[in-house]
């Protein structure tokens, strides 16, 4: 399982990365990606679209299980990754990366202190 | 069955761990959801050949003099007219004409039937079939020492002939032999759950192991529960717990096909003949997803604007390439008709489509 260290992780399975400009890029685990198989489908929220903390803002389907995605911070969607809804595979073979879901503004400085580092993440799937 | 209560293993489990198999807990069994993958796996069925490890079905042994007549005083199919060596589909109804479970007969011989179930029905059909049967007809449980594996896929006669002593060649759909596979007596049906040509084997729990892994290293793909569901799906076969239920009849699950009224008195048949005094109000529809939102099961239907049907299974279908569901609507709604699926408080549309979305492949004829 790979778990790169500049980010910070969710225990329903969701990265942030915190961006020079202040925004918020947010993706799944590569755990996640592999407890879920191949996905078929991504569904994700309109730009400008408001979350709440934790709130529900998409899916990643594969054949047989509904992957709900959860953003930690509230803010407003200010980008979409249309690659990954396009061709949801990307996002098995690169969570991290090509495979990103969306990025946020936070509402505020966002304080990601409540969320688990690299090490504790790989831990809690260990 | 309860949470607690402890899983029970097939005789493969070790086989599918080895092979990668994710497992997971279904009908009280430790079994395979998927190995490569759910979309690789229904491929593999549909080209070549997979194997499903289907030992969690109830296997029912019903001897005695007019088991027969017996039998056929219980399922709602007219079993007098299944040969020796012929297997049949059939309904079990609960009193009042629901359904209680759809079961296989196989004709073994003169005086002795074996009838499979559904994994998650079991007990309660064993509890049935007990309450039913006259004490001079036997049934006897073979779940201690059971084992079923489906290989199913247009290479399966290929893979499964050199390790069988019957001729497979000569077998079409719903033949049921008592053979030797392995040198171990079994039995093998042409047939299957997936809407391709097929056997079913059933034997001994210990040659089990043998026997997957000689049709592995023929070139068979291991399968699990999801890609089975994926192709019956595709296929337009109901599923207990899904399609059929106690609370639905066999006309609103779309299985009236299996009911045979004019063959005289079986259990249910009162109840159903009640029923059908009122037409029914819902029926089961094939529908295919216009975008690319996925229907699953629970999620309701709607028509201008109003609630008026729910999906019983809703998947992708990789042979088609599109997103297609079983569903419970208004019967006045049908092939041609256009509905919307509510997903996540969206409503997406879909049209009803003829059943089966993939056209059967089984072989029919020699």
């Amino acid at each position: 399982m790979n778990t790169p260290p500049d980010l910070f992780y969710t225990s329903s399975d969701e990265w942030l990365r915190r961006e020079s400009d202040g925004t918020l890029t947010v993706g799944i685990t590569d755990y996640a990606q592999h407890e879920l198989g191949e996905i078929v489908y991504v569904e994700l929220p309109e730009i400008g679209h408001k979350l709440g903390v934790d709130a529900m803002f998409g899916v990643v389907e594969s054949v047989k299980a509904v992957g709900e995605l959860h953003c930690a911070v509230s803010g407003e969607v200010v980008e979409i990754n249309v690659a990954a809804t396009d061709n949801p595979t990307i996002v098995n073979e690169s969570p991290y990366q090509d495979g990103w879901l969306i990025k946020i503004k936070p509402d505020a400085e966002a304080d990601l202190t409540g969320l688990m580092d690299a090490a504790a993440y790989a831990a809690l799937h260990a | 069955m309860t949470a607690e209560s402890p899983l029970r293993q097939t005789a493969l489990l070790a086989a599918h761990l080895e092979s990668g198999g994710k497992i997971v807990p279904f009908a009280g069994w430790e079994l395979p959801v998927q190995y490569a993958g759910v979309k690789a796996e229904t491929v593999s069925v549909r080209q070549n050949c997979g194997l499903f490890d289907v030992s969690h079905m109830g296997q029912f042994d019903v001897r005695g003099e007019g088991a027969t007549q017996t039998l056929n005083a219980i399922v709602s199919a007219d079993w007098s007219k299944i040969r020796v060596g012929r297997a049949a589909y059939a309904l079990l109804l609960t009193q009042n004409g629901g359904v209680l479970d759809d079961v296989m007969g196989y004709h073994l011989s003169k005086n002795h039937w074996l009838v499979v179930v559904n994994g998650s029905r079991a007990e309660v059909d064993e509890g049935h079939l007990r309450a039913l049967l006259p004490p001079h007809i036997e049934l006897s449980n073979r779940y201690a020492n059971q084992a079923m594996i489906a290989v199913q896929g247009p290479q399966s006669q290929t893979l499964l002939q050199p390790l069988c002593d019957a001729n497979l060649g000569q077998m079409t759909l719903r033949d049921a032999l008592e053979t030797e596979v392995l040198g171990q007596k079994c039995v093998v049906t042409r047939g299957g759950y997936t809407g391709c040509d097929g056997f079913e084997w059933m034997g001994d729990a210990a040659t089990a192991p043998q026997l997957w892994k000689l049709l592995l290293d023929a070139g068979a793909a291991p399968c699990g529960l999801g890609a089975r569901d994926v192709l019956r799906l595709e296929a337009g076969l109901p599923l207990y717990g899904h399609e059929l239920r106690e609370d639905l009849s066999p006309d609103e699950s779309g299985v009236s096909f299996a009911v045979k009224m004019e063959k005289g008195d079986f259990f249910g048949r009162e109840g159903l003949q009640h029923k059908r005094q009122s037409p029914p109000p819902i029926a089961l529809r094939g529908l295919q997803m216009e975008g690319r939102a996925i229907a699953r099961e629970g999620y309701e239907i709607q028509y201008n604007g109003e609630v008026v049907g729910v999906v019983t299974s809703g998947s992708p279908s990789p042979t088609l390439d599109a997103n297609i569901a079983l569903a419970l609507v208004p019967v006045q709604l049908t092939v041609g008709n256009s509905i919307e699926v509510l997903i996540r408080n969206t409503p997406h549309p879909a049209r009803i489509v003829a059943l089966p979305f993939v056209a059967r492949t089984t072989k029919t004829s020699s």
